[in-house]
């Protein structure tokens, strides 16, 4: 037990002696969030620029490869399945730390995929019957996160963040909310 | 109060993981009202150990949809091989309307009888007569004043019959009437 706190104190005192001094990192950073592929079975990657110290602009791909949530859609359980996203963001640091600090986010998401709608058919005998009809949507969110990102030996980047946006033309084909959550870890160079 | 932004930066993630299914919402679901989809049929007078049927003798296939000029094909719609509807037996006890246990005391024609707190009633797919059949008997063992009674459904005033859908097929369900239940109710007298 002590092994561990005394591993804790060395881990945090390091932490906090290089928050106060100054770092010369890279202006580029990617990225790959382990949240999505194992929660939602998406990956997502991300590309970072640092434009000086309190912002940065980004863009990120999401790609569905959920084989779960296709069957779940193929099953009829879920409404539509999302199949990309590409999500151009622009962050604004909160802290003056460049190597431990919080952080908002506002982001656009190009989104696209599957859903279904209830229609009500006509056979050739001139019989109603409803059926849920395979459609595709295509659909543009805008919305914001914050989060929180550290850096351990400037290199490896970890950023925690959570937050949502709204498709902006959605009349029930697309998903109302689009979620933008993941714990990402980069190469800064 | 690191160990407070964390802690509630974890539960933010964690409910955007769960608000990330808002969208998986029942969709494959339609309402409609449609009168007359079950039958009591009654008698001038009942005797002890007279039986009380319930039937579906109009549950065809094909029923007239409201504001639709086509039928619906129920079937096709739901591929359902089964619909189900809830009633129960009530006594007039002290001028109060107390439920009947049914127990054994029930004859199965045609489809399936659940006996509970309340029958549930089971109308099974002919593919002959292409209807959803049930005819379900009720053994009156004791005199007094009864009623059948339904339970309310979705419009709040009729009852629902409701199919059992599988796999991607439609959910359908049905406010309907019994008919010779006026306002819901059939009220008779045991000798």
């Amino acid at each position: 037990m002590k092994k561990y706190i005394f591993i804790f104190l060395v881990f945090t005192q390091v932490s906090f002696a290089q928050e106060n001094n100054t770092f010369n990192l890279g202006k580029n950073e990617i990225k790959f969030d382990v949240v999505s592929i194992v929660a939602l079975g998406k990956i997502h990657v991300s590309y970072e620029r640092f434009l000086g110290d309190d912002f940065s602009i980004g863009i990120s791909g999401n790609f569905n490869q959920s084989k779960s949530r296709e069957e779940d859609f193929e099953r009829g359980k879920n409404r539509t399945l999302e199949e990309y996203q590409i999500i151009p963001f622009v962050r604004y640091s909160l802290s003056k730390s460049q190597i431990r600090y919080y952080f908002v986010e506002v982001f656009v998401s190009a989104n696209q995929g599957k859903y279904r709608e209830l229609e009500r058919l006509l056979d050739q005998n001139n019989n109603g019957y409803y059926e849920a009809v395979q459609k595709d949507y295509s659909d543009y969110a805008i919305g914001a996160a914050v989060g929180h990102k550290f850096y351990i030996k400037e290199k490896l980047g970890i950023d925690i963040f959570v937050g949502m946006g709204k498709n902006l033309f959605s009349n029930g084909e697309s998903p109302d909310i689009i979620p933008r959550v993941g714990v990402n870890i980069g190469y800064r160079f | 109060m690191k160990t407070l932004q964390y802690t509630l930066l974890f539960v933010l993630l964690t409910l955007s993981i769960s608000c990330s299914k808002e969208d998986e919402e029942f969709y494959n679901a339609v309402y409609t009202t449609i009168p007359g989809l079950v039958t009591i049929e009654v008698q001038p007078s009942f005797e002890v150990n007279d039986v009380l049927w319930l039937n579906t003798d109009t549950f065809s296939r094909y029923l007239a949809e409201p504001n639709q000029t086509t039928p619906l094909d129920v079937y096709r719609t739901t591929n359902s091989e089964t619909f189900s509807f809830l009633y129960r037996l009530e006594k007039q006890v002290n001028g109060e309307w107390e439920n009947v246990a049914i127990g054994s005391n029930f004859i199965e024609n045609k489809g399936e009888m659940s006996i509970g707190n309340y029958v549930t009633g089971v109308a099974f797919y002919n593919d002959v007569t292409e209807a959803y059949e049930y005819r379900g008997g009720i053994v009156l063992t004791e005199s007094g004043q009864y009623r059948i009674a339904f339970f309310s459904g979705f419009n709040g005033t009729n009852f629902d019959i409701i199919s059992e859908s599988a796999n991607r097929s439609t959910f359908l369900t049905i406010a309907t009437t019994a008919i010779n239940a006026p306002n819901g109710f059939y009220t008779f007298t045991v000798n």
